[in-house]
């Protein structure tokens, strides 16, 4: 099923190999994405080309984020401004969109629901926010 | 409203003259796309005797939507102009992957601009239902698409199971992307 991959060392130091699927998808477990470098390609504020299912005149955005892997995984989510212990930060308000298929152990997929909500705790656990805001703060002032 | 589909000499008479009339009222003079075409009307290469169209069409005759179907056997928008959306990838070649572009769901008779662009419509979503299911008749597993990336909130929030090719890019100060859009559904 795979068009080509690429195998690369992870943080952990295990040899590990990222391909894509014939569908598109690339897939992987869950544990090797963690473990997946992810470098900021973009980001920017709300343009309103749709409309969005939360509410009000919150200051809300979005970022783009991709792996530095042959093929390249991408995903990108959208965020809100929102205070963090007293200082500004970004807080993720949407399930993340992806080329990921995450994979159990038996190389089963866990569906595009299960796996958008795996990315996110998985976001959740990186340090994102101030990258985000440093690339608002650069793109808008 | 109803939904036609089908090739240029397989609509209705007059619906594909008053289409490409359509499409360069929206793609050109409401969302100023640079695009070289006949006065009057929008139609490119890849506007063939073997694309497939499918349209939505208001009580009145007016046109309030539409799509347009490229088989990635041959040559078609990603593949042909967009390539670097891929990422060095090879573009898909297959009976099951289909390209839908030109998709749009605005109603002429509403002159305010919205900046929802070619979305803006209820029509939307039944068109883009519609064009799914049209392909799956045509063999299609998947759809491909050049895609901004807002496309994809409107996607899921209609139930549509689509994930991403590859990561985007920044075209004429726009993030694009090529988006897949399965034929089957969350």
């Amino acid at each position: 099923m795979s068009q080509h991959s690429v195998t690369h060392s992870s943080s952990s130091g295990v040899i590990t190999s990222i391909s894509l699927s014939a569908d598109g998808y690339i897939r992987l477990r869950p544990l090797l994405f963690q473990a997946t470098e992810l470098q900021h390609l973009m980001s920017g504020l709300d343009d309103g080309v749709l409309p969005r299912m939360d509410s009000g005149a919150a200051i809300v955005g979005y970022t783009e984020w991709v792996s530095l892997t042959n093929p390249a995984i991408t995903v990108g989510w959208d965020w809100q401004l929102s205070a963090m212990d007293g200082a500004p930060g970004c807080v993720r308000i949407a399930d993340p969109f992806s080329n990921v298929m995450f994979i159990d152990e038996d190389s089963r997929d866990l569906g595009p629901v299960r796996t958008a909500r795996l990315l996110g705790e998985a976001i959740d656990a990186r340090p994102w926010s101030s990258t985000v805001l440093a690339a608002i703060a650069a793109r808008y002032s | 409203m109803r939904v036609l589909s089908g090739t240029s000499s397989g609509l209705p008479a007059g619906i594909y003259p008053q289409l490409a009339s359509y499409r360069h009222e929206v793609f050109v003079q409401r969302l100023g796309w640079q695009l070289q075409t006949p006065e009057g009307v929008e139609v490119d290469q890849f506007d063939r005797p073997d694309t497939v169209y499918v349209v939505a069409q208001e009580d009145d005759g007016r046109i309030a939507g539409c799509g347009r179907l490229l088989p990635t056997l041959h040559p078609y928008l990603l593949g042909d102009v967009f390539p670097q959306l891929l990422h060095g990838q090879t573009p898909p070649c297959s009976a099951e992957v289909w390209e839908l572009s030109r998709f749009c769901a605005l109603d002429l008779q509403q002159r305010t601009h919205t900046p929802a662009g070619q979305f803006s419509s209820v029509v939307t979503v039944t068109l883009l239902d519609a064009a799914v299911r049209c392909a799956a008749g045509l063999g299609a597993r998947r759809l491909i698409t050049v895609s901004p990336l807002g496309v994809e909130r409107l996607l899921r929030h209609a139930g549509f199971h689509a994930h991403r090719a590859a990561p985007p890019i920044i075209i004429d100060g726009h993030p694009l992307f090529a988006c897949y859009i399965e034929v089957d559904r969350c």
